[in-house]
C-alpha cells in the first residue's frame, strides 16, 4: 500500500461554529494505480488531499483525527523540515487553475528546474536538460524554446501541461490532482485526460485524481471513492461503480445525469441541497435527501457494508434490500 | 430551422457581425480586429430551445449579448416577432425589454447583494411601470412559487441561499415580466450535478407550462443535447453546424462537430474507443487567417481549406454544414 488515510478527521472553526469537513474518511492508493475521490462541492475532497500535504491552516483548521499512513510511515507525527522531503518530491499536487499557481514573473523553465534543484543536487545544466525532457514528455512543442516563455505566453492547456511536468519533475511515487482539467474546454480537457492515461502507463505513478465529472471519472479510473458531506459514502472499482451502484447518493448523482436521460422525459434530481458542513443532520448526512430513508437513518450513523468483492456502501436499508431478495 | 419559414420563430437573426477593435500605443491606433461574431444566422421557434455550444472564445455570449442589443451589432438583422430591432432606438427597445430575458452564468454575481430576493424581483417590473406596489409583492410571491422557492423568502437576502436556489431566483426575476424569449448563458454550468438537474427540470416545466422560448448557450454538449431542440455549432466567431439537435448528435458531419462531440467524456467506463484526441488549441480570434477557421486543428484540411471562404451549405436533412469537403461540394 503506497498511501493509507484512516479515519482522518478535518474540522475549522469559525464563530464558534465547528465545520466537519472531513468527518472520518479512510481511502488507499496501491503503487501504479488511478483513485477517484468524487463528490459535489464541499463534501470535502479537496480538504482531505491538503491533509496529506500538510497544507491545512492550523488555526482555524484541526485535524481531529486519524493517521494519513505513506509509504508506512505516518505523515501527521512528521515536522515541517520532514515534510519538505517529501512534499514535491515523493508526493506532488496538480492544482486546478493553471494561471494562479504559476508563478507570472518567472519563466516556466526557471519554475521547473526550481522544482528539481529543490530536491537534488544537480548542476545547472542537467537541471536545464531534465526541464527540456519533462516539456517533451507533457507533449509541449518546441520544449527548448517554450523553457523561455512566461506562463501569460501560454494558452491554458499549455499552462496545464507546465503544471504536470513540475509535478512530475522529481518522480514523485504519488501525484494528487485536484480537479486539473475543470477550467478547461472539452478539446483541451480530453488532451490532459489522453496525457494522464499515456504518463501513468510509462511511468506507474499512482494518481489520486479528484473531481466532481463522472465522465472524467469513467475514462481515467481504476477505482472510485463517492464522497458527500465529509465521509465515504461508497466504495468500488470503476465498473461496480457505474453497472451496480448501491448508495441512494450514487445512485441520484448518476440518475441525473443528463447523457443518461431519455430526451422529453424530466432528469431525475436529488431534492434539497447538500447540507452546511456546519450543521450536519443526525444520522446519515444524506437522509433529509434520500428516497429510501427509514426512521433509523435518521438516529444512528450508518456502517460501512461490505456488499461484494471490494464494494462497499455505507447504506444498511440498501444492504438489507440486496441480502434479503 | 434556419430554412422554414417565419411563421413560428420568434426570434431571426441574420448575418450578425460583431468586431472589437484591437488598439495600441500611445495614440490608441487600431492595430487589428476581433472578429468575436462573423456573421451568424439563427432562428429560434415559438416554444422551441436552440443550444449554442461552442468552446471558450467562440463568441457565444457575444451573440446572446447582441440579440440583446446589450452591444450593438456591426452588421446584420435581428428580428423579433417579425420586427426588425436591429436598430431601435432606447425608447422603442424598452417595451421589447419585457420580451427578452437573460439568466446568466454565475448566480453570486448576478443578484445584487444589498438588495431582497423581492426587490431584486421587483426591479423590472418596477422599472417598466407595472402594476401598483400591493400587485406587484403578490406577483413576487407567485413567481417564487413558480420557481419552486418558498414564497416567505422576498424579504431575505442573496447570501442566505445557496448556488441553486440563487439561479431559482435569477429565473424568477427574468419570468416577472413575461417574457417570451430567454436567453440562457451558461445557466448550470457553476451548478453541482445534483442541482443541476434540478434547475434543468425547472427551465424545461416553466418553458412548457408558459410556452418559452430559450437560447441556451452553453459549454456542456450532454446538457445541450438534453435541453434543445435544435444545436448552433459555433468556433471562432462563426456556426460551423446548425440543425435539429439529433441529427448534430446522432450523425455529426462537420470535423469540428465530430471532434467536439468524441472528446466528452462519457459517463460509461470501458467504452471502447480510439482515443486520438483534436490537437492544438483554441487559436485567438485576433486577426484569424483566411479560409476556414477550423483548418489549423482539422484532419481533414486541404489546400482549399486555407484559400477560400468556405460557405455555410445546406444539406438535404435541413441542416446547415461548413465544410465543403465531408460533403462533396
Amino acid at each position: 500500500m503506497l498511501l493509507s488515510v484512516e479515519n482522518l478527521k478535518v474540522f475549522f472553526h469559525s464563530d464558534g461554529a465547528v465545520s466537519r469537513a472531513v468527518d472520518g474518511v479512510s481511502y488507499e492508493i496501491r503503487k501504479g494505480e488511478t483513485v477517484c475521490l468524487v463528490g459535489e462541492s464541499g463534501c470535502g475532497k479537496t480538504v482531505s488531499v491538503l491533509a496529506i500535504l500538510g497544507l491545512i491552516p492550523q488555526p482555524p483548521g484541526e485535524i481531529s483525527g486519524g493517521k494519513i499512513f505513506f509509504k508506512g510511515k505516518n505523515l501527521l507525527d512528521l515536522d515541517e523540515e520532514e515534510f519538505q522531503k517529501i512534499r514535491g518530491k515523493e508526493i506532488s499536487m496538480i492544482f486546478q487553475e493553471p494561471m494562479t499557481s504559476l508563478n507570472p514573473v518567472f519563466t516556466i523553465g526557471d519554475q521547473i528546474e526550481e522544482a528539481i534543484t529543490t530536491h537534488d543536487t544537480v548542476e545547472g545544466a542537467e537541471a536545464h536538460r531534465r526541464t527540456i525532457e519533462l516539456l517533451a514528455d507533457v507533449g509541449i512543442a518546441s520544449p527548448e524554446e517554450r523553457t523561455k516563455d512566461y506562463p501569460h505566453n501560454l494558452s491554458g492547456g499549455q499552462r496545464q501541461r507546465v503544471m504536470i511536468a513540475m509535478a512530475l519533475a522529481c518522480k514523485p511515487d504519488l501525484v494528487i490532482a485536484d480537479e486539473p482539467t475543470t477550467a478547461l474546454d472539452v478539446t483541451i480537457q480530453d488532451q490532459i485526460l489522453h496525457l494522464f492515461r499515456e504518463l501513468k502507463e510509462k511511468r506507474h505513478m499512482a494518481l489520486l485524481y479528484i473531481t466532481h465529472n463522472l465522465g472524467v471519472v469513467a475514462e481515467i479510473a481504476d477505482r472510485i471513492y463517492v464522497m458527500y458531506a465529509g465521509i465515504i459514502a461508497e466504495v468500488g472499482s470503476v465498473e461496480q461503480i457505474f453497472r451496480n451502484p448501491h448508495h441512494p447518493y450514487t445512485m441520484g448523482l448518476l440518475a441525473s445525469l443528463p447523457s443518461r436521460a431519455k430526451k422529453g422525459q424530466s432528469l431525475y434530481s436529488i431534492p434539497g441541497a447538500v447540507p452546511d458542513p456546519a450543521y450536519k443532520p443526525q444520522g446519515c448526512p444524506f437522509n433529509p435527501r434520500c428516497p429510501h430513508v427509514q426512521e433509523s437513518c435518521r438516529r444512528t450513523f450508518p456502517e460501512m457494508c461490505d456488499f461484494e468483492d471490494h464494494h462497499f456502501a455505507r447504506c444498511p436499508i440498501i444492504f438489507q434490500q440486496r441480502k434479503g431478495s | 430551422m434556419a430554412d422554414q419559414g417565419t411563421d413560428h420563430s420568434v426570434l431571426l437573426v441574420k448575418g450578425l457581425k460583431k468586431y472589437f477593435p484591437v488598439r495600441r500605443g500611445f495614440l490608441q491606433k487600431v492595430i487589428g480586429w476581433i472578429k468575436a461574431v462573423d456573421g451568424v444566422d439563427l432562428e429560434i421557434g415559438q416554444g422551441k430551445t436552440l443550444g449554442l455550444v461552442g468552446e471558450s472564445g467562440c463568441g457565444k455570449t457575444t451573440v446572446g449579448q447582441l440579440i440583446l442589443r446589450l452591444i450593438e451589432a456591426d452588421a446584420g438583422q435581428i428580428v423579433f416577432r417579425d420586427q426588425d430591432i436591429t436598430a431601435f432606438p432606447p425608447e422603442e427597445m424598452k417595451p421589447l425589454r419585457k420580451e427578452m430575458q437573460i439568466i446568466f452564468q454565475d448566480p453570486f454575481g448576478s443578484l445584487n447583494p444589498r438588495m431582497t430576493v423581492g426587490q431584486s424581483i421587483e426591479e423590472g417590473l418596477r422599472t417598466l411601470d407595472e402594476g401598483g406596489r400591493p400587485w406587484r409583492r403578490k406577483r413576487i410571491r407567485e413567481l417564487l412559487e413558480m420557481v419552486g422557492m418558498p414564497p416567505n423568502v422576498d424579504d431575505r437576502y442573496p447570501h442566505e441561499f445557496s448556488g441553486g436556489q440563487r439561479q431559482r431566483i435569477g429565473i424568477a426575476r427574468a419570468l416577472s415580466v413575461e417574457p417570451s424569449l430567454i436567453i440562457c448563458d451558461e445557466p448550470v454550468s457553476a451548478l453541482d450535478v445534483s442541482i443541476q438537474a434540478q434547475i434543468i427540470n425547472l427551465l424545461e416545466d416553466l418553458q412548457a407550462k408558459l410556452g418559452l422560448s430559450y437560447l441556451f448557450i452553453a459549454h456542456d454538449l450532454n446538457v445541450v443535447e438534453y435541453i434543445s431542440d435544435a444545436v448552433a455549432v459555433m468556433y471562432l466567431g462563426q456556426l460551423m453546424a446548425y440543425g435539429p439537435a439529433e441529427l448534430i448528435y446522432d450523425q455529426p458531419l462537420h470535423p469540428y462537430t465530430r471532434a467536439l462531440l468524441s472528446a466528452v467524456p462519457v459517463p460509461e467506463p470501458g467504452r471502447s474507443r480510439e482515443w486520438e484526441p483534436l490537437g492544438g488549441d483554441v487559436p485567438s480570434p485576433f486577426n484569424p487567417p483566411p479560409g476556414c477557421k477550423f483548418q489549423g486543428r482539422c484532419p481533414l484540411v486541404e489546400d482549399r481549406c486555407r484559400r477560400e471562404e468556405i460557405q455555410f451549405y445546406p444539406v438535404e436533412d435541413g441542416r446547415r454544414v461548413r465544410c465543403w469537403k465531408v460533403l462533396g461540394k
